[in-house]
């Protein structure tokens, strides 16, 4: 089975900080990972390789030092790595890099899963796969907790929800996103390492896709238009409530009563 | 100086890791300076008051609990001085209540380290000296000691000792102080017979031809109230990365840690493998370890976790020399994890973490504690002693597994007893162990220390003499005998010895001398 992974170069921390002036994320000193989420994606289709044997590629889209976590991945295990660079890119939202990826793996061609982690950890929008889904016409199942069955033709997952699981089953070619809850990803190993340091991924430009739609990508073609960035003020009010325990503790409910926190 | 009598507040001063729980003080008093430090004790010592020193209350020893008295805690003397580079290399000076995770920041934004590198985080460096901790990476750095350049201690009397290493010489069997006042203090140096191995935290340090300033270092708090710290730092380390070399026969981990070791040794060179840290984790401990960390691979019966840090530029070649090593060991590839960057280096060690945590969880459940040994044996007869372990603890039936610093010979060995008659069983075996750790000329106590639970082991290194020998060496730093009583030695030895006029306590300025007679209880 042929699985493409569509992983992310992120920055390594969630606590991000802005350029107050400018509104950018500063980058200097912020050391740059493979974003988590996209380590059980890669963790489950070498697992699936395992059993079914095939291929594992993995594709991100960044700049050129988005190879580090191609790299990454070479490490833990996968064949290769695809990386899709270009300027005209420079600047593209959700569905802009969306379409994008649609389009390399329509040049790809020959695959029966792709797997997303459930989001980056950087922009949080859980968009990309759902929308790639819609680009290249393919069934769908976000939040995977479990892959209970896996052939050539046919997935079973139970998929995450608030109140339990659902389980789905599809077709194949599919794509799915998965949560941190299905497996435990694996290090590197030391031969993948050294395995790693010497791979040059294919490195792909908007040239290299077939009926490539410019309009459609960059700063232009993105759909989203961010009008500000702040970092949000947060206020602390905080009150001391005296007396004894039990009359503090009465008082105490009423406020949080009166808050709508509670309504018996 | 802030002084507390409230009991609940005290009451959250009186645990440390030990779960030793009798505990007691009458008040808790908190310094603000050094000069604070020498008034309190000066008036302790008048009164005759019994004082505990307390840092970060991370030891496993009960060393900072009181069972009576005052306790002291250094709490503010948390002092960051700066760096001064000096011929030698690098140094900081730093109040005794700085802690360990604290210090390491500070120097790594100097592109400096201090290597030691104890467990615990918020351990305190004065906790550290005083107890000569080690930490993983010790296979390479030693323990704390050799990264204490000099210290500042207040004595019971209130005077002040400044001491720099390589400034004072000993005689063959006296150590000779100069206090900061001019006045000389002698001390014997304490006959505790020949250990063999380098890592040590059973009793005062003691060698032929020893730097005076040693003594004062793993004393745990028995001589003098450390107040400031001079500590070695050197540059910062340009690459690491971290090993998980599984092996799917039991003994195979073993038999690859004496190769590893005697190479960095230099005893019988492999090209690039020197790690600074060697630990083992045996076939029971990764059967606790299983249900947290699914991913262990299946076949895997023993591990060893290495650290390995290199040159700029020479990551290739490290990779490479440890690659072609584990090849002519037969470790398959997919038996070897790799970990580099800071987040998945963080996942090795938490691997290792989680055994002693998982351990505990063990003993809670069971309500009774684990017997878990210490012991460090010279390497020439360190797979004797692991032979010994493993024949008492397989015949004995106990449930039982053994981790720890193999590098340093240094193994953990743990019982979880399921009832009181296997703790008491456990216990035998314990005794037995360090009845032949000792026999080896090793030590009953690598790291955790003997603070007041561990007496009966140093005895069988020390004996009553050894005892007796410790508590003449108190007796010229504390004459009160206030300080940590019960900490290294029981306290009934400051009681049993007849009273001669102390033997290292002269003077060239007989104004300044302390008449014993005048404050000894």
């Amino acid at each position: 089975m042929n699985i493409i992974v569509l992983i992310k170069q992120v920055v390594a921390t969630t606590n991000v900080k802005l350029n107050p002036e400018t509104g950018t994320m500063i980058r200097d000193g912020v050391e740059s990972i493979l974003n988590p989420f996209d380590e059980y994606a890669i963790e489950e289709a070498l697992r699936i390789k395992d059993k079914l044997g095939g291929k594992v590629t993995v594709v991100t889209m960044g700049p050129a030092q988005a190879k580090e976590v191609i790299r990454k991945a070479i490490g833990m295990g996968v064949d290769e790595g695809i990386l899709v660079t270009d300027r005209a890119l420079a600047g593209s939202d959700t569905w802009a890099t969306a379409y994008t990826l649609s389009q390399v793996l329509k040049k790809i061609g020959d695959y029966q899963l792709i797997i997303t982690g459930k989001q980056a950890v950087d922009g949080d929008t859980a968009q990309v796969g759902p929308e790639m889904a819609a680009c290249l016409d393919l069934p769908m199942i976000a939040w995977v907790r479990k892959i209970e069955e896996i052939t050539e033709s046919t997935i079973r997952a139970q998929r995450l929800m608030d109140d339990g699981y659902d389980v789905l089953e599809s077709p194949l070619p599919a794509l799915i996103s998965v949560v941190k809850e299905i497996n435990v990803p694996r290090l590197e190993s030391l031969k993948g390492k050294m395995r790693a340091k010497k791979h040059e991924p294919a490195t792909w430009g908007v040239a290299d896709l077939p009926d490539f739609d410019l309009i459609q990508v960059g700063l232009k073609g993105s759909p989203t238009r961010v009008m500000k960035t702040f970092t949000p003020q947060r206020q602390y009010n905080s009150e001391i409530i005296g007396g004894e325990p039990p009359q503090a503790a009465a008082s105490l409910y009423q406020k949080i009563k009166a808050m709508n926190i509670v309504n018996k | 100086m802030i002084i507390k009598t409230d009991p609940a507040i005290i009451a959250g001063y009186l645990e440390d890791a030990s779960g030793f729980i009798q505990g007691a003080a009458s008040r808790l008093v908190i310094p603000e300076n050094e000069d604070e430090v020498a008034d309190f004790l000066r008036e302790a010592s008048a009164g005759n008051e019994p004082v505990t020193i307390a840092g970060g209350r991370t030891g496993v020893a009960a060393g900072c609990i009181p069972r009576r008295g005052s306790l002291l805690s250094l709490e503010r003397l948390d002092w960051l001085g700066p760096i001064t580079k000096t011929n030698s290399g690098n140094t900081i000076s730093v109040g005794p209540s700085v802690r360990l995770e604290t210090l390491k920041e500070a120097v790594k934004r100097a592109g400096l380290m201090y290597p030691p590198d104890p467990t615990e985080p918020t351990a305190t460096l004065g906790g550290n000296v005083a107890t000569n901790a080690s930490g993983g990476q010790c296979f390479k750095y030693g323990s704390t000691r050799h990264s204490v350049l000099g210290l500042t201690l207040v004595l019971s009397t209130g005077e002040r000792l400044t001491l720099e290493r390589g400034k004072s010489s000993s005689q063959e069997d006296m150590l000779s102080y100069y206090l900061n006042s001019g006045r000389r203090l002698d001390c014997p140096r304490p006959q505790l017979g020949q250990v063999r191995v380098e890592k040590n935290a059973a009793g005062y340090f003691s060698a032929p031809g020893m730097d005076p300033l040693d003594l004062l270092i793993g004393m745990d708090g028995t001589l003098g109230v450390i107040t400031s710290l001079t500590l070695r730092l050197l540059p910062a380390v340009p690459g690491i990365f971290s090993l998980a070399i599984f092996f799917s026969d039991p003994q195979a981990a073993v038999a690859c840690a004496e190769v590893i070791r005697a190479s960095s040794r230099g005893i019988k060179l492999r090209r690039g493998i020197s790690p600074a840290s060697l630990e083992f984790m045996d076939e029971r401990s990764l059967a606790l370890l299983r249900p947290d960390f699914p991913s262990l691979p299946e076949t895997a019966r023993s591990v060893l976790l290495i650290e390995q840090e290199y040159p700029a530029k020479r990551e290739d070649a490290a990779l490479t020399d440890w690659s072609d090593f584990l090849e002519a060991e037969d470790v398959p590839e997919n038996m070897i994890w790799f970990a580099e960057t800071e987040q998945d280096r963080a996942r090795l060690r938490e691997l290792r973490h989680a055994l002693p945590e998982r351990v505990n969880t063990l003993v809670r459940q069971r309500k009774l504690p684990k017997v878990g040994t210490d012991m460090a044996v010279p390497e020439d007869v360190f797979p004797g002693m692991l032979g010994v372990y493993y024949q008492g603890l397989e015949a004995s039936g106990l449930d039982f597994l053994v981790f720890g610093h193999i590098g340093e010979c240094h193994l953990h060995a743990n019982v979880l007893p399921h009832n009181q008659v296997e703790y008491n069983a456990a216990k035998s075996l314990y005794l037995r162990f360090a009845q032949e750790a000792v026999a080896r000329g090793g030590t009953v106590s690598a790291e955790h220390g003997i603070g007041k639970i561990k007496h009966d082991f140093l005895k069988l290194m020390v004996g009553e003499k050894g005892f007796r020998e410790m508590a003449r060496v108190k007796r010229c730093f504390d004459p009160a005998l206030i300080l940590n009583r019960d900490n290294v030695f029981p306290e009934s030895y400051l009681r049993r010895e007849p009273s001669p006029p102390p033997p290292g306590l002269t003077s060239n300025r007989p104004s300044s001398r302390i008449n014993r007679g005048d404050i000894r209880r």
